[in-house]
């Protein structure tokens, strides 16, 4: 297994999902939550590489030689599986969920775990969610079924309330911190900061070129608000990038400025070295106003992935920013 | 490495295994045909991950070596080249050449041990059938498999050794047949396994008409059928059957002698006018006669009469028609026997004179 599947901070969930498993008390479902990027995917490949493993170490390490982890490197292990849907951000849809019911009744090749990882679960749509149930409450033994979502909130409470729940927490400042630095990351403080800790996603957001980006979006960002600038011409624009990132960069614009409108300080910004700029902006905006508009956000954060027009989101929100001076 | 042979010696077991292979498969090595060269020829195995079938070849190889070739071009090549070619197959770095006459391919391999083969060597128990008597097996009782049935377990066929007996058992929860037999060498095995549907399909395909011996050998987490020169492995559905010896009637006391195919066919005439979706048809016996009557929602109605051997009490009782067709279908004898007691308990039918194979249908309330 490469070593970058090793996050410090994912020992103790590991640790204590290795010693379930050893006592033979594993649940035959498990919902996987947390945020974006603390390494839900990577924690459940890892655990299904051990299960797979034929001579695991004692701590649950797989020995990366032998038959189930050579077959599981090259993808092609018959025990495992995964459901996503067909194109990422699109629902999973009722055939695929009943294509591994109607194998799911079979046995192990290997005689050990058959593990399915569901990811995004969020992503099951109605039909599939509810076809899932009976199997999810008692399949054949020998079964795992790994359910990962950043959103355990929007699964149906029939899902959730079959799973047993392990939930991922963004790691210590320090911890996160000092893993980042040894990645080689620059502005590991800030990245940490943008990314409500998240500590894979500020590996990701690592990169001169998406940060210029970042910088560019908020000064076009300052430029609606103070005029200079069209909403609609930016809006096209900002729909062809990367919907959830953009979403999460005005996310935390608006909270910052009213974080800024409620008491003065720069210490707790997300956008910790954008605070002069913010300051400016709180400082001519309406703080109701603000929260309206937040409220926007988040419902277009939770409609990510569906029908609406990325476009239209963009534009309305952009107007609205556009009209937040006090007056 | 190199392997000579012929197209006829290639073609065949290529289309063996090539039925195993699915046509949209999950992972692009399930595409490939797994190929094991040794000293005496070469052995092919393919797998959609629920059944596995190997075949072997006698080809000429120089070298002992394992590679995967895509299944469904080797396959069409093969069958394009001219009757008896020659054919010689190289491998070069990461791809395969295949020579013939003036024509020549060059084909793309994927690493042999990323293959997902099952491993040989975890079978069990042991015993051994004629081919004729799996196939008969079989046959005699696969068409009451349930088919996506939300109980797992239905959908597949039931195999149980016992006491030197090998039985089938299959059911849909409104019929069930069974077949049994004598195993060739009984040593004391006492099992249950359930093959799944497809499994079964594929056996059925597989199985000939030959005193041929059948090797089977079960594990915890497969079955595997040794025959000449092909192998054909299965996984099992993990869970536990229902207990179907309570489903067969015991206490029946009424039996109805007829005469199989002209009972089929009174019955297949008066199918037409049933119900489509229920197919309900009224029996209704009396002493010597048998009496049909279906109806249909648009009023429509077929009336039958047929002969029978049966001194009884009258007796009316309601039957999906399609169910007992498929029964008489199986049937060898030219008379079978209907075991009954009532219009709400299940009917057994059997072979007049021979009960190895035993069919149980439920009536239908009309």
């Amino acid at each position: 297994m490469p070593q970058s599947m090793h996050y410090p901070w994912h020992q103790e969930n590991r640790d204590k999902l290795w010693l379930t498993h050893q006592a033979g008390k594993l649940p035959h479902a498990l919902l996987l939550s947390g945020a974006r990027g603390l390494g839900k995917h990577p924690f459940a490949i890892r655990f299904a590489a051990s299960l797979l493993c034929r001579e695991p170490a004692a701590d649950g390490v797989p020995c990366g030689t032998c038959q189930g982890c050579r077959l599981f490197r090259a993808g092609t292990h018959p025990d495992y599986r995964r459901i996503e849907p067909e194109a990422p951000g699109k629902a999973i849809r009722i055939d695929a969920i009943r294509e591994f019911i109607s194998r799911e009744g079979l046995t192990s090749q290997a005689g050990r775990y058959k593990i399915t990882i569901i990811e995004p679960a969020d992503a099951l749509n109605v039909a599939a969610a509810n076809s899932l149930l009976k199997t999810l409450e008692e399949p054949v033994p020998h079964t795992l079924i790994i359910l990962i979502t950043a959103h355990p909130g929007r699964l149906p409470a029939t899902i959730r309330s079959r799973c047993q729940h392990l939930k991922f927490a963004p790691p210590g400042r320090p911890q996160a911190l000092q893993w980042l630095q040894e990645q080689g990351v620059a502005d590991a403080g800030l990245l940490l900061d943008l990314t409500s800790g998240a500590p894979l996603q500020a590996l990701g957001l690592a990169d001169p070129d998406t940060l210029g980006l970042r910088l560019r979006m908020i000064e076009e960002f300052e430029g609606i608000f103070n005029g200079g600038m069209d909403p609609v011409e930016i809006a096209a624009r900002w729909s062809r990038l990367d919907q959830p990132q953009t979403m999460q960069w005005l996310n935390g614009w608006i909270i910052d400025l009213i974080k800024l409108k409620i008491s003065s300080g720069h210490q707790t910004l997300i956008n910790s070295d954008q605070g002069e700029r913010l300051t400016g902006l709180a400082l001519r905006a309406d703080l109701e106003m603000l929260y309206n508009l937040l409220d926007t956000v988040y419902e277009a954060i939770r409609t990510l992935g569906s029908q609406l027009n990325a476009q239209m989101v963009l534009e309305s929100m952009l107007l609205d920013w556009s009209g937040c001076r006090q007056r | 490495m190199k392997i000579s042979t012929d197209r006829d010696t290639l073609l065949k077991p290529l289309q063996l295994v090539g039925g195993v292979v699915e046509k949209r498969q999950t992972l692009p090595i399930l595409a490939n045909v797994l190929i094991n060269t040794g000293k005496d020829g070469m052995t092919l195995t393919a797998t959609d991950m629920e059944v596995e079938m190997s075949t072997h070849a006698k080809v000429e190889c120089d070298t002992e070596h394992d590679l995967t070739l895509p299944a469904r071009k080797l396959l069409d090549i093969c069958r394009s080249l001219p009757e008896h070619a020659t054919i010689q197959i190289n491998v070069e770095g990461d791809r395969a050449v295949l020579r013939s006459g003036k024509s020549r391919f060059t084909i793309g391999m994927l690493p042999a041990q990323d293959y997902p083969a099952i491993d040989p060597a975890l079978s069990s128990e042991r015993f051994t059938l004629t081919q004729k008597k799996l196939k008969h097996l079989i046959d005699k009782c696969h068409f009451a498999m349930a088919q996506q049935d939300v109980r797992y377990y239905l959908n597949g066929m039931l195999l149980e050794v016992g006491d030197g007996q090998v039985r089938t058992v299959a059911t849909d929860g409104h019929r069930l047949a069974l077949s049994e037999t004598e195993v060739d060498d009984p040593n004391g095995i006492d099992l249950q396994v359930i093959l799944p549907r497809k499994a079964v399909i594929e056996l059925s395909r597989l199985l000939e008409e030959s005193d041929n011996p059948v090797e089977i050998e079960i594990s915890s987490n497969h079955i595997r059928f040794r025959m000449q020169e092909t192998v054909f492995t299965s996984k099992l559905i993990d869970g536990k059957y229902p207990d179907y010896q309570r489903v067969i009637p015991t206490g029946s006391d009424k039996q109805v002698f007829s005469d199989r195919e002209m009972l089929r066919q009174a019955l297949q005439r008066t199918s037409i006018l049933s119900n489509e979706k229920y197919r309900g048809i009224r029996f209704h016996f009396t002493s010597g006669l048998l009496q049909l009557l279906a109806h249909n929602p648009e009023q429509e109605e077929a009336e039958d009469q047929i002969e029978i051997d049966y001194d009884g009490e009258e007796l009316i009782i309601g039957f999906n028609v399609g169910y007992l067709i498929e029964v008489l279908n199986v049937i060898d004898s030219e008379q079978v026997c209907m075991h009954l007691s009532d219009a709400n308990n299940s009917c057994l039918i059997t072979n007049k004179d021979d009960d190895s194979n035993r069919y149980v249908i439920m009536p239908m309330r009309l």
